[in-house]
C-alpha cells in the first residue's frame, strides 16, 4: 500500500509539488499525466526517497522500498558494462538469482554488447527488463513508452496488464494519453504541482478532452497559419 | 594564407588555455588550496616521486612512459575530442590538441631527459604527437571479455578501461623474471594493485546504490567482499609467479596482498563517506597516507567506515522509513 498525504516539494523558492494526496493500491495501474515540468518525475523521485519532501508518504510493508522498482526517464548506464552485467547487477542488488537472461530477454536485446552503445529505445527496454526481473511489488515507470518502437510498446502494455493481474501496484507517467488510457485503472492529471483531476476508465475520454482544451487552448490560432 | 590562419587561431588557442587554467584554479580553490601552492607542490612531488622510482628500479623509465601515456589517454577521449572538433575549426583544434599534449608531457619528458633516458624521452614525445590525433571511445563496439563480470561492476569496467595497463604490468613482470630482477617483478605487482584501487575511486550515479536492498553495513560488507575477492584473483598470478621464480622472497611478500586489501577497503570507505561527490584533496591525502604509513590504516579504516554509514543510509532505500519528512536526500 502506498499513500501520499499533502506532499510538497520545493527547489529553492520554486515550488514543484503543492500538496499531492493520493492512494495507490495493489493490483491497480495508475497513470500520471501532465505537461513537461508539471512535476511527474519529482513526484516519483519523492516516492522512491531519492528526494526530500514535506508531507507524508505511508508505505506498507516496512521494507516497501526494497520491493520498489524505478524505471527512470534517463537511464544512467555506466560505460563498458554489458546489458547482461547490468541485469545481473540489478537482480543481485535485490537478492534475486536469475540465470536465464537469454530466455527472459523478451525485447531481443544484444545482452553481450555494451549497454551504452544501445539506441535510446534499447536502453529503455534494458532498464525496464531490469526493473521487471527484480521481482518488485510496486513499479514506478517514468515514461516507459518514450523512444520505444511500436512493437515493443505493445509488449510493454501487455506486461503492465500482466503486472496488474499479479497484484502489483504500477505507477506510469506518459505524455501520450492513449498509452495510459489503454492500460490504467485510474489517471491523475498533474498540473502546476497538483492533481487537478482524477478519472476512472469511464471518464478517460472527458479527461483527454479536458487536457486538449487546456493544453492547446488558442495556441494554434495564435500561430496565424490561415 | 598560412600566416593568416596562425594569426586568427592563436587568440582562440590562447583563450582556450586561459579558460582551462581558470577552471583548474576554481577546482583548487574549491579544495581550499591556493593555486600557486598546488602548482609548486605538484612539480616537487612529481620530480621527487620520479627520482625515488629511479633509485628503486632500473626500469623506472618504462614506468614513467606508461604513466605519461595514461595521462594522455585521458585527453584523447572521443566525447571530449568530438566536442572540441565541433567547437573549433580544424587547424585550431589540431593546435589545441598538440599544445595540451605537449604541456602534459613536458614534465615526463624532462624527467626522462634528466635521468638520461634519451630514447624513452623521444618515444614519449612521438607518442604525445601521435595521441593528439587519436580519439579513444569510452564505449568501443567490441566487448572486451572480463573475468570479473559475474559480480559487476567496478572490477569489470576497470578491467575493460585499463586492460592495456594490466598488459603493461604483465610485461614488467615478464621482464623482471627474464632479467632475474625481483624488485621489478614486485614493482609490477605493486603497480597492478595501485591500478586496481583506481577502479573503485570514482563514485557511481546514486541510482546504483539505491537499487540495493541492503542496510549500509550489509552494502559495505558485500562491496568489500566482492572487491577483495577480485583483487585476489587479479593479483594471484603475479604473486604465484614471484614466489615461483624468486623463492628467496619468502613470507614478507604476503604483506603485499594484505596491505593492498586494506588500502582497497580504505578506498571504498572513503568513496562512500563522500558519496556521491568525487574525492577531494583531503581524501586523496588520506589514501596516500594509507599507502605510505600502513599503521595509520588502523585509524583511517574505522574512521571512514563510521563516516560512510550515515551517507549510505541516505542513499539506500528503506533504511530509515520512520521519518521521511526530516530526511535529507541528495539527488
Amino acid at each position: 500500500m502506498l499513500e501520499l498525504k499533502n506532499l510538497h516539494k520545493s527547489f529553492g523558492s520554486k515550488s514543484v509539488l503543492k500538496g499531492i494526496s493520493a492512494s495507490f493500491k495493489p493490483g491497480r495501474v495508475y497513470g500520471i499525466v501532465g505537461e513537461n515540468g508539471a512535476g511527474k518525475t519529482t513526484l516519483f523521485r519523492c516516492i522512491a526517497d531519492l528526494l526530500s519532501f514535506e508531507g507524508e508518504i505511508l508505505k506498507e510493508p516496512a521494507d516497501f522500498n526494497h520491493h520498489l522498482g524505478f524505471l527512470q526517464t534517463n537511464n544512467l548506464l555506466l560505460p563498458m558494462m554489458t546489458g547482461r552485467e547490468y541485469l545481473r547487477l540489478l537482480t543481485r542488488a535485490r537478492h534475486q538469482t536469475v540465470d536465464d537472461f537469454d530466455q527472459r530477454n523478451v525485447f531481443d536485446l544484444p545482452l553481450d554488447e555494451y549497454a551504452r552503445n544501445y539506441s535510446t529505445g534499447m536502453q529503455k527496454k534494458l532498464a525496464l527488463l531490469g526493473v521487471l526481473l527484480q521481482g518488485n511489488q510496486c513499479l514506478i515507470l517514468d515514461e516507459p513508452f518514450n523512444g520505444v518502437d511500436i512493437q515493443s510498446n505493445i509488449i510493454i502494455a501487455e506486461i503492465i496488464r500482466e503486472l496488474r493481474r499479479m497484484g502489483k501496484t504500477v505507477l506510469i507517467s506518459s505524455h501520450i494519453f492513449s498509452t495510459l488510457s489503454d492500460t490504467c485503472d485510474e489517471i491523475h492529471l498533474l498540473r502546476d504541482g497538483r492533481f487537478v483531476k482524477s478519472a476512472g476508465p469511464a471518464d478517460f475520454a472527458d479527461l483527454e478532452r479536458e487536457m486538449i482544451r487546456v493544453t492547446v487552448g488558442d495556441r494554434v490560432a495564435r500561430l496565424g497559419l490561415m | 594564407m598560412c600566416i593568416g590562419q596562425v594569426t586568427v587561431s592563436l587568440p582562440q588557442v590562447k583563450h582556450y588555455f586561459q579558460l582551462q587554467k581558470t577552471i583548474l584554479d576554481r577546482h583548487l580553490r574549491a579544495w581550499k588550496i591556493l593555486p600557486w601552492i598546488a602548482y609548486v607542490l605538484a612539480v616537487v612531488l612529481f620530480f621527487g616521486a620520479g627520482s625515488q622510482l629511479y633509485t628503486r628500479t632500473g626500469f623506472a623509465g618504462y614506468g614513467v612512459l606508461v604513466m605519461g601515456t595514461w595521462v594522455l589517454s585521458l585527453l584523447s577521449k572521443r566525447e571530449r575530442n568530438d566536442f572540441l572538433s565541433i567547437t573549433f575549426r580544424r587547424p585550431v583544434y589540431r593546435k589545441i590538441r598538440l599544445v595540451e599534449n605537449g604541456i602534459i608531457l613536458l614534465p615526463f619528458v624532462l624527467l626522462l631527459l634528466f635521468e638520461g633516458d634519451w630514447a624513452l624521452a623521444l618515444v614519449q614525445g612521438v607518442v604525445g604527437v601521435a595521441m593528439s590525433f587519436l580519439r579513444i571511445s569510452s564505449s568501443p563496439t567490441y566487448t572486451i571479455p572480463t573475468p570479473f563480470g559475474a559480480y559487476p561492476f567496478e572490477a569489470a569496467i576497470g578491467f575493460r578501461r585499463f586492460w592495456w595497463l594490466i598488459g603493461g604490468a604483465i610485461f614488467l613482470l615478464v621482464m623482471g623474471v627474464r632479467a632475474d630482477n625481483m624488485e621489478l617483478a614486485i614493482f609490477s605487482y605493486g603497480g597492478l594493485m595501485l591500478l586496481y584501487l583506481m577502479f573503485y575511486q570514482e563514485p557511481e550515479p546514486p541510482f546504483y546504490v539505491w537499487i540495493h536492498a541492503n542496510t549500509p553495513q550489509q552494502f559495505l560488507v558485500r562491496k568489500l567482499t566482492v572487491a577483495a575477492g577480485y583483487q585476489f584473483l587479479l593479483g594471484m598470478p603475479f604473486l604465484a609467479t614471484i614466489f615461483y621464480f624468486f623463492p628467496g622472497v619468502g613470507w614478507p611478500l604476503l604483506i603485499g596482498p594484505a596491505v593492498a586489501a586494506l588500502n582497497l577497503a580504505l578506498t571504498i570507505l572513503i568513496k562512500y563517506s563522500n558519496f556521491p561527490h568525487p574525492l577531494n584533496i583531503i581524501h586523496s591525502l588520506a589514501l596516500m597516507a594509507g599507502l605510505i604509513l600502513w599503521p595509520l590504516l588502523l585509524f583511517l579504516l574505522p574512521y571512514y567506515y563510521q563516516r560512510a554509514l550515515p551517507i549510505l543510509a541516505i542513499h539506500l532505500p528503506g533504511v530509515d522509513d520512520q521519518d521521511h519528512t526530516t530526511l535529507s536526500k541528495l539527488s
